[in-house]
């Protein structure tokens, strides 16, 4: 396809339609507000609610570890605001009294005034560039380590690109060299906390840290990782160096989430082989690795290439971002069964096409990208020489914002509908996946970051218990925006009737059934010890709505309290 | 062409512009809709997701306002704040979206033709199945016409690398538009 051809069609996306009258009126009085430094919100979109929602569990869980602190998982935490200079203020803001604490290579800060970033550690070196004010920095090895006090001053050295949290090879957006962290006894940075998820964290946080937030919380630390093996997407390599295996981007090495999503890329060790038959078809493994590789004191970039002009410390850098995978385990090996009623697909194939019933005439009701999973709810069905399954999106954990009643194509994935299993002539489109269930029941830590009919496939109606801790939030089911009697309790939920791990992370939303005798208000902000299952039998009623097959599989995936008492801190 | 900030004949400092609510009111009036479209054409016609993203949008313009002294066009440095605020949004938000379910719009737009309106389905039910970058990269190359330079500079990426995306974008994309895998 051709560039003219293309920009015809990408021509077609330009839209005249005119915003909302009332939407205009209220944006207008929030900027008039804000031009007057009155600044309040008057709408609450989508990203709002949701971030409110994050901040309660957060206050939670800090509540929960006692430390007072609200951290949300691998955001870096803003200090005080005051602390911060307007970056169009002329003026030299006031900055804080500088602390005599050494700084850890490794560590984040950001600059509070426009500083200079220095060759060496004297105003006198060659000037790289100027940090300006609000950007965040690394601070790092550069052969030597900080600190260097000459003349009042107090250098580091770090790395810097503006506005990114990782580190690229670019030939010009980048900068190494020495910066003044504080000089006249005033601090020039604040260092920034970041707030790892998890010691052992999955895939899917690894995906969403930022490449400086993985080193910094992982280091050389050795990571466990399971998911499915994908098929990378190719790509062209855009530089040569060495040594080959880290330096070069990796483009066919990824693991995939439990439950589908971005993918996490890494690199293997020249002793580990790769099957090229193993990736994608299904096939699941457990690799073993590390960040911070120490073959990245050796990484160049080959010279006389475009790049070659990149600082050596940057290349160093970039390739102690890498993950290194040390050892790979296949867990099951491709291709993968058949799916089957009550466990989990996956997509083997992008744009699957999903239909209100079986058959090719059916209403179309949406497409699935590769890698998708989702959750087996009926079938088979056989029509039009195809065989059919119904499935449901997995919903998303308690704590992203999504209820299992909402439908929200960017950020819920609530789908249901019939897809085929297999194209015509027998090439596999859909294949059974494992959700990787916890074994045993007790600390809640493996249960972080799980999707709700991914509970469902693992343990059905099983009894299981728990131990986590009950956040203080006092909260009413449903909210007062859901009912559905009489099953409100079961239909509706508790927003905030979470049990959090130990180390804060939202593992599991409690669901009481208001004639069980179970009363849960007198244990609230303490640990405790819960039982329970999943497939509660009361889920038959939750006939509700246009597709009450929807909502009963729904109310299947809650996990309904038989028992709570307090218990000690695991 | 953007809409330049005037005021009568005679280019004006944003921050002048809104001491005067008049003022203020009539330049919202005349750029609000220009930028509206402009990220409504490049977020899949989620008009909820556009009407963020221009709130987010005109916020920072005026928190940053002293940063802009009236010689360039105000849409053209809007929409570069929307951009980002474009990047941002599909960085955020990517891994999911790669997984979900795009649900049809069979809705009829009036104000274009039935094939034109066939041809921007086929383009975004395509562009859906690329990765978000992919879909950036894409409508900044074609729809924005910005060099790889440009869009490099956007995605914080080397021109290098962003050319590699491209590469791989525009083969994505190629392959995809060919229709779905059906049943």
């Amino acid at each position: 396809m051709r560039d003219d051809q293309l920009s015809r069609l990408f021509g077609s996306l330009a839209d005249a339609s005119d915003p909302d009258p009332a939407v205009a009126d209220d944006l207008f009085e929030l900027l008039r507000l804000e031009a007057a430094g009155q600044a309040r919100p008057t709408r609450r979109p989508r990203m709002v609610l949701l971030a409110a929602a994050l901040l309660v569990v957060a206050i939670g869980a800090g509540a929960a570890l006692g430390t007072g602190l609200i951290k949300l998982p691998w955001l870096v935490v803003e200090p005080s605001p005051s602390a911060e200079p307007s970056p169009t203020s002329s003026a030299e803001p006031s900055l804080p009294v500088a602390n005599d604490d050494v700084v850890p290579v490794g560590s984040l800060a950001r600059t509070l005034t426009e500083l200079p970033l220095h060759d060496r550690p004297t105003m006198d070196s060659t000037l790289h560039a100027l940090v300006p004010a609000g950007q965040v920095v690394y601070v790092q090895a550069v052969g030597e380590f900080g600190p260097y006090e000459a003349d009042g001053t107090v250098w580091y050295p770090v790395a810097w690109a503006a506005d990114i949290g990782g580190w690229p090879i670019h030939p010009d957006g980048g900068f190494t060299g020495w910066l003044p962290i504080a000089r006249d006894g005033l601090a020039t940075v604040e260092l920034l906390e970041v707030f790892c998820p998890s010691a052992a964290p999955g895939v899917e946080q690894l995906a969403g840290m930022t490449a400086w937030a993985r080193l910094t919380c992982y280091s050389s630390g050795e990571i466990i990782l399971n998911g499915g093996w994908i098929a990378g997407h190719g790509g062209i390599v855009p530089w040569t160096g060495e040594p080959a295996w880290l330096v070069l981007p990796s483009f066919d090495r990824a693991i995939a989430p439990a439950g589908g999503g971005q993918p996490f890329y890494f690199v293997t060790a020249p002793d580990v082989s790769v099957d090229p038959e193993l990736v994608g078809g299904g096939t699941e493994v457990r690799i073993t690795g590390h960040f911070d590789d120490p073959a990245s004191a050796e990484c160049v970039i080959q010279a006389g290439e475009p790049l070659t002009n990149q600082p050596a410390e940057s290349v160093r850098t970039y390739c102690r971002e890498r993950f290194v995978v040390t050892s790979i385990e296949v867990l099951v090996a491709g291709p993968a069964q058949p799916p089957m009623v009550g466990s989990l697909v996956g997509t083997l194939a992008d744009g699957i096409r999903l239909r209100e019933e079986p058959g090719t005439s059916a209403p179309i009701l949406g497409t699935l990208a590769f890698g998708s999973w989702s959750y087996v709810a009926d079938g088979p069905r056989q029509a039009d020489g195809y065989t059919w399954w119904l499935l449901a999106g997995l919903g998303l954990p308690p704590e992203t914002g999504c209820t299992s009643f909402e439908s929200d194509p960017y950020n819920c994935p609530g789908w249901y509908g019939w897809a085929a299993d297999a194209s015509a002539e027998g090439d596999p489109w859909l294949a059974t996946v494992s959700p990787d269930c916890p074994a045993e029941s007790g600390p809640l830590t493996p249960y972080y970051g799980r999707p709700p009919l991914a509970y469902l496939a693992c343990f059905g109606g099983e009894s299981r218990t728990y131990v986590g801790w009950l956040l203080a939030i006092q909260d009413e089911p449903g909210g007062g925006e859901c009912s559905w009697e009489p099953l409100t309790w079961l239909a509706c939920g508790p927003a905030y009737q979470l049990l959090v791990g130990p180390e804060g992370e939202p593992g599991l939303a409690l669901y009481v059934d208001p004639a069980s005798g179970v009363d849960i208000g007198g244990v609230r902000g303490s640990w405790v010890t819960v039982n329970g299952r999943f497939d509660d039998p009361a889920a038959a009623g939750c006939t509700f709505g246009p597709n009450p097959a929807y909502y009963v599989l729904h109310c299947r995936s809650r996990f309904v309290v038989e028992s709570i008492e307090p218990t000690t801190a695991p | 062409m953007g809409i330049p900030v005037t005021h009568g004949d005679q280019a004006m400092r944003l921050e002048a512009i809104v001491t005067d609510e008049a003022t203020f009111r009539a330049w919202y009036d005349a750029v609000l809709p220009r930028v509206y479209r402009y990220l409504l054409s490049r977020c899949g016609h989620d008009v909820a997701l556009a009407e963020e993203l221009t709130q987010q949008t005109f916020v920072e313009a005026i928190r940053r306002r002293r940063q802009f002294d009236g010689r360039s066009d105000a849409v053209t440095w809007l929409c570069a704040i929307g951009r980002n605020k474009l990047v941002d949004h599909f960085r955020r938000t990517g891994r999911d979206q790669r997984r979900q379910l795009r649900l049809l719009d069979g809705g009829n737009d009036p104000g274009i033709s039935w094939e034109a309106a066939e041809i921007r389905q086929s383009v975004e039910t395509t562009l859906d199945r690329l990765s978000a970058e992919q879909r950036l990269v894409l409508v900044f190359r074609y729809l924005d016409g910005l060099s790889v330079r440009e869009i490099a500079a956007a995605i914080g990426r080397s021109e290098s690398g962003t050319e590699s995306v491209l590469v791989r974008a525009r083969e994505a994309f190629r392959r995809a538009y060919g229709g779905d895998l059906d049943a």
